[in-house]
């Protein structure tokens, strides 16, 4: 894909978003406060404009998702474009993060717009280790963002933190507005935060439409008496059953729909972790590296079907290693180290950050191995 | 002699039987006026001495109740200072006496055997001028303080005894647990195994002297855990079985082994059975505490054996290997070391130890068919609550699970057969406190 | 050798009352460790708690015995809970202990001398079965089938207990195929997953034990009606192995699973037996059938002890899904 990440959004870019440029510290302030007001308000028109196109687009965008009935993944892919470009929203609108991130700035801890998770002074130590410190992050709703970092920089911890898994030490975060300190994981997912698992947890023993059936929420048969007495049920799981397969028609899934998971294939499994959490009908879906060991062909459909989730309202957060897949979908990337967030910024920035570079190179990358420091 | 003297004799042969008449007419006479008698009742405190010689010292002060045989009080009376007292009694039939115990001094209680209640019966026999005597015996009181603080010390004598046994056992059951992730049930059976080739030796076939006969059994021992390896459970690894499945796995080895053991000694081991020696051992005593010459014996081989194996963990390559892949086999295999052979090593090592252990449960307590078993939940109560997979963590277990069972029957004296629920409590308590056990690790997340 | 007295053993200990309280303590074990995954090694504890909860109410203080059934399934949920707060929160290795510890506890109680006056310690209690007995349609003759000769008490016990043994079937195989069953088949896969979802893995954890346990005391109590005396040496940790064997021989997971291995179970454990016990035999100074160097009529009784926990090992070593199960679902956690 190209360096130019703004087109590749697909989305008619406006006139009016200013050429994209690392917030350079030597132009005079007011430059920079000019030409980031001009691009907010650019935005804002363009979304209004938006706003009024939203029902016929979105119908658009189920028909062409129900129809098509190739399976390749370069077809999928030509037919999600078409998607896009049919529908053409520029991407100031429903979905489109690029203009609300426009005024932005690309600092750790930056305060956004609209912020759907808001987290403070997060702090996780194991013993000796700090494995994550956390000073501020918002995430900005129905955007994407990426959080990407070296190995052991504490990404999968402060996933489990944010969902509950696990407990930090001090700190507190809020999503939409409500404190999720101490709250159990299942709650968490409860009020629409929902997690994908770095090892998928595509539940083997089951087959595919029981693993989605299971995702679905609300579920009365759940519950033991209920359960016990089938009439209670029979309705809401046909309906379920329904909603599966149509979220597996999506994924293109539908024809392994009564294999057991076991039997899939990693990519298929991740695809399969990524369409049974959407039975929970989530409001940010949080996908730890869903690219991992997922053949090239399927990574991006992958791709497509992540960017439909924002589409559809959805705010994504991912951690992922592949820096192609981050440049290509991410609308605004969150970098760790050791714990810490150490940059912020819309993705085509973060190359030239020094201190992005430095945490994934090393400080000394610079210099002759064997040298004396 | 002439008619004269046989004239006399006559006459005072006559007097003295006209006086013993009379006498016993005037007695029988009283009697039937006078039918009341009296019950002299002595309170004894009975000391023996290092010697065994007893000494009795007077009680007084303590109160005596005397009821007839309805169960009507009739009179009481308290001893005097020569711990006498005299009761009168209103007719000579059956009376029952009571000591009122709380008005006996502190320190002192009935001696063993001796009730409180007492029967004195008049119509078996009326006694000596109608009085008739009962003597109270008591003894010390062994429940004092002073005497507990002794008990206590004796009890943590038996705790040190009974987690060396428990510790010697359950190194084996931790390294196993660490190296192959497998909750042994059949380690019970191995320690058995360890008690009874021993047996076999020394009590039957060549009668060997225990000392002599011990080294076989451990061997046997350790040559069972590695044949257990070797036989089933390497071959089940390479084909990818669960650790669930090897743990019922284990639960069904050590039922039939178990069962094997009965089938062939003909029952023999139904009931406990002692080795030669060491078996009925003289007490010594220092200071306040009873030990004897095998209890040392146990004692010093563990600590001496618990220390050469630690050094071995902790100071040897094979040691550290075994260490690195109790801790992370893949890495570890991953840096070169042979997982396979060490799983071996320390089922080995685990064996023998388990042998050695039964062997020294023996000698204290006999042996039976069912000895490691009952052991076994112990020994994973000790595991489990020094932290699981860390031999260290198993020794601390084991002194803790040792001193609990000991300690309950200090606290409780007359709930001993609990004691065993004691030590299961205390794991379950620790569980709660610190689930990973005491030195365990807690598990990160992702 | 009485061939026919053999088999007919075998067969009447396969469908006997005592086979159906074995099927209801199996059951509710499958459903702690076939559907949920917990490796529950105490349900003898569960089972002492129906097998006591009818025989101290009614033969020491004369309840109702309908009443006493209450008591069971109270003491079956507060034992569940029990045990769930202590161990749910544990890895899966820790549960198996701890629940074993916990039945131990409770046996080591039961059999102890002060609550003799409670439980009848080591000797147990008897005298609570006159309201079965006279429930029965059956004359006290009984009957003889084929070599087995059934009285009327156990001959009625048979019938209804299989007939309580179908009702209780039919609502667990209904359960386990509603979304509440689905859920408990994800927690044994991926506990993580589950919650990732929504659903709170606590409480259905919790609410398995509490069904697996009440089912598991009634299996108790049906094992007490049948031997007509409760003792705690009944209650060891072998009650729970046997269990387990039976699970994994009929297929782990299915409602039929623990019927059907109880049925194969008992019917071998007994036929072992009654074969060996024919075949030491020495009658009128006939020789036995099987040589004296190999096996006796003193100790002919161990072996069927010992072919149990052979066929538990070689079954869990080379056949986990039971004899009829699906290779694929193979309900056995392979980690």
């Amino acid at each position: 894909m190209s360096d130019d990440a703004v087109s590749n959004y697909g989305a008619e870019p406006s006139a009016h978003i200013p050429e994209v440029q690392p917030i350079d510290a030597a132009a005079p302030l007011s430059e920079q406060t000019h030409a980031a007001e001009q691009a907010s308000i650019d935005a804002a028109e363009a979304e209004l404009a938006s706003l009024e196109a939203i029902e016929p687009e979105q119908a658009d965008l189920e028909s062409v998702v129900a129809g098509p009935a190739a399976e390749e993944a370069i077809e999928v892919e030509e037919s999600m474009h078409n998607v896009q470009s049919t529908v053409s929203i520029p991407r100031a609108t429903t979905a489109s993060s690029e203009g609300v991130f426009n005024d932005v700035v690309a600092e750790p801890g930056s305060s956004k717009p609209d912020p759907i998770v808001v987290a403070e002074r997060i702090r996780r130590q194991f013993g000796g280790l700090v494995a994550v410190d956390v000073d501020r992050l918002e995430i900005q709703r129905n955007a994407i963002t990426a959080l990407i970092g070296p190995n052991g920089a504490g990404k999968t911890t402060f996933f489990n933190l944010l969902t509950g898994f696990d407990q930090p030490n001090e700190g507190s975060w809020t999503f939409d507005g409500t404190p999720l300190l101490g709250i159990a994981p299942h709650k968490v997912a409860q009020m629409g935060m929902v997690r994908t698992f770095q090892l998928t947890k595509a539940l083997s023993r089951m087959t595919v439409i029981e693993n989605m059936r299971l995702g679905a929420n609300h579920q009365k048969g759940e519950k033991l008496v209920q359960g016990l007495l089938q009439f209670p049920w029979r309705k809401q799981e046909h309906e379920n059953t329904i909603r599966a397969d149509e979220l597996l028609q999506r994924f293109k899934l539908d024809h392994v729909r009564d294999e057991f998971a076991g039997s899939l294939s990693g990519g298929q499994r991740k695809l399969l972790e990524m369409a049974r959490s959407l039975m929970v009908e989530p409001r940010m879906v949080m996908l730890d590296e869903p690219m991992a060991g997922v053949n090239p062909a399927l990574k991006q459909s992958l791709l497509e079907h992540i960017k439909l989730l924002r589409n559809e309202g959805r705010t994504v957060l991912f951690v992922e290693h592949d820096m192609d897949m981050v440049m290509e979908i991410s609308d605004w990337v969150v970098v760790m180290a050791e714990g810490r967030i150490i940059a912020e910024g819309p993705p085509e920035t973060l190359g030239q950050n020094q201190q992005v570079i430095d945490a994934y190179l090393g400080t000394h990358q610079g210099a002759d191995l064997g040298e004396e420091e | 002699m002439n008619r004269t003297h046989i004239r006399l004799i006559v006459r005072i042969w006559l007097g003295l039987m006209a006086i013993v008449g009379v006498a016993l007419s005037a007695s029988s006479a009283a009697n039937a006026q006078d039918t009341g008698g009296t019950i002299t009742v002595n309170v004894f405190n009975q000391t023996k001495d290092a010697k065994g010689v007893a000494t009795k010292v007077a009680v007084p002060g303590v109160t005596i109740k005397v009821s007839d045989d309805t169960g009507a009080a009739v009179t009481s009376g308290a001893t005097d200072a020569a711990g006498k007292v005299v009761l009168k009694v209103p007719t000579q039939t059956k009376f029952n006496l009571d000591l009122d115990v709380a008005t006996l001094p502190k320190g002192v209680v009935l001696a063993s055997g001796q009730t409180e209640k007492a029967v004195v019966d008049f119509t078996v026999g009326a006694g000596i001028g109608g009085n008739k005597s009962y003597n109270y015996f008591l003894g010390k009181d062994d429940r004092l303080t002073t005497g507990r603080f002794k008990l206590l010390l004796q009890t943590l004598v038996n705790g040190v005894k009974s987690s060396a046994v428990l510790a010697i056992c359950c190194i084996g059951l931790s390294l196993i647990y660490g190296t192959t992730g497998l909750s042994n049930f059949a380690h019970g059976e191995i320690v058995t195994l360890g008690a009874i080739v021993t047996w076999l030796l020394n009590q039957e076939g060549p009668k060997l002297h225990l000392l002599l006969a011990a080294p076989f059994g451990i061997v046997a021992s350790a040559l069972a855990g590695m044949g257990l390896e070797r036989g089933v459970w390497r071959p089940l690894r390479k084909r990818g079985i669960s650790l669930t499945s090897m743990m019922i796995m284990s639960i069904g080895i050590a039922i039939a082994v178990r069962y094997v053991y009965v089938f062939m000694s003909n029952s023999k081991f139904n009931r406990a059975v002692y080795y030669r020696q060491y078996h009925a051992q003289p007490e010594w005593s220092i200071g306040p505490i009873g030990i004897n010459e095998r209890d040392v014996i146990v004692i010093v081989m563990s600590v001496a054996v618990i220390l050469a194996v630690s050094y071995f963990l902790l100071r040897t390559r094979q040691g550290k290997a075994i260490r690195a892949v109790s801790d992370n086999p893949d890495l570890a295999s991953a840096t070169g070391i042979n997982t396979n052979k060490i799983i071996l090593m320390v089922w080995a090592l685990g064996g023998g130890l388990a042998g050695l252990g039964g062997v020294m449960f023996g000698a204290a307590h006999g042996l039976q068919w069912d000895t490691g078993f009952n052991l076994l939940l112990l020994l994973f109560a000790a595991i489990t609550v020094g932290g699981l997979g860390n031999p260290f963590g198993a020794l601390v277990g084991a002194v803790i699970v040792g001193m609990a069972t000991e300690l309950w029957t200090w606290v409780f004296p007359s709930f001993l057969e609990y004691k065993n629920a004691a030590a299961l409590g205390a794991l379950i308590i620790t569980l709660i406190i610190r689930p990973q056990g005491i030195l365990g690790r807690k598990e990160r997340l992702g | 050798m009485n061939w026919a007295l053999i088999f007919s053993n075998g067969l009447y200990a396969a469908v006997s009352a005592n086979a159906v309280a074995y099927m209801l303590i199996a059951s509710g074990l499958n459903v702690h460790f076939g559907n949920t995954g917990l490796l529950n090694f105490g349900q003898a504890g569960f089972a002492a708690v129906g097998a006591y909860g009818i025989a101290i109410p009614v033969s020491q203080y004369h309840w109702n015995p309908f009443a006493a059934m209450l008591v069971i399934l109270v003491g079956a949920v507060l034992l569940a809970v029990g045990v769930g707060l202590l161990t749910l929160r544990l890895r899966s290795d820790y549960l198996a202990i701890v629940t074993i510890a916990i039945a131990e506890i409770i046996r080591i109680f039961v059999n102890g001398d002060h609550f003799k006056w409670l439980t009848g310690g080591n000797d147990g209690l008897q005298g609570f079965t006159r309201w079965m007995e006279n429930a029965s349609p059956f004359s006290t003759n009984g009957v003889k089938i084929w070599a087995q000769k059934i009285d009327g008490y156990r001959l009625w016990l048979l019938v209804s207990g299989w007939i309580l043994l179908a009702i209780i079937a039919t609502a667990l195989y209904l359960l386990i195929r509603s979304p509440w069953g689905r859920v408990l088949k994800g927690i044994r896969e991926d506990e993580d997953a589950v919650r990732s979802l929504g659903k709170n893995v606590f409480a259905f954890k919790m609410q398995s034990l509490v069904l697996g346990g009440v089912v598991g005391a009634i299996g108790g109590m049906w094992l007490v009606l049948d031997k007509q005396s409760a003792q705690p040496g009944d209650f060891a940790t072998t009650l729970t192995f046997f269990a387990y064997t039976m699970i994994i021989l009929g297929g782990v997971a299915k409602v039929k699973g623990p019927i059907i291995g109880a049925m194969m179970f008992l019917f071998l454990f007994t036929w072992v037996d009654s074969f060996l016990r024919e075949a030491t035999k020495t009658s009128a100074g006939k020789e036995p059938v099987l040589p004296k160097w190999l096996i006796t009529d003193n100790n002919y009784a161990q072996v069927k002890y010992i072919f149990a926990g052979v066929v538990l090992a070689v079954l869990v070593a080379f056949r986990p899904q039971g004899i009829f199960g699906d290779k694929k679902e193979q309900a056995f956690d392979v980690r």
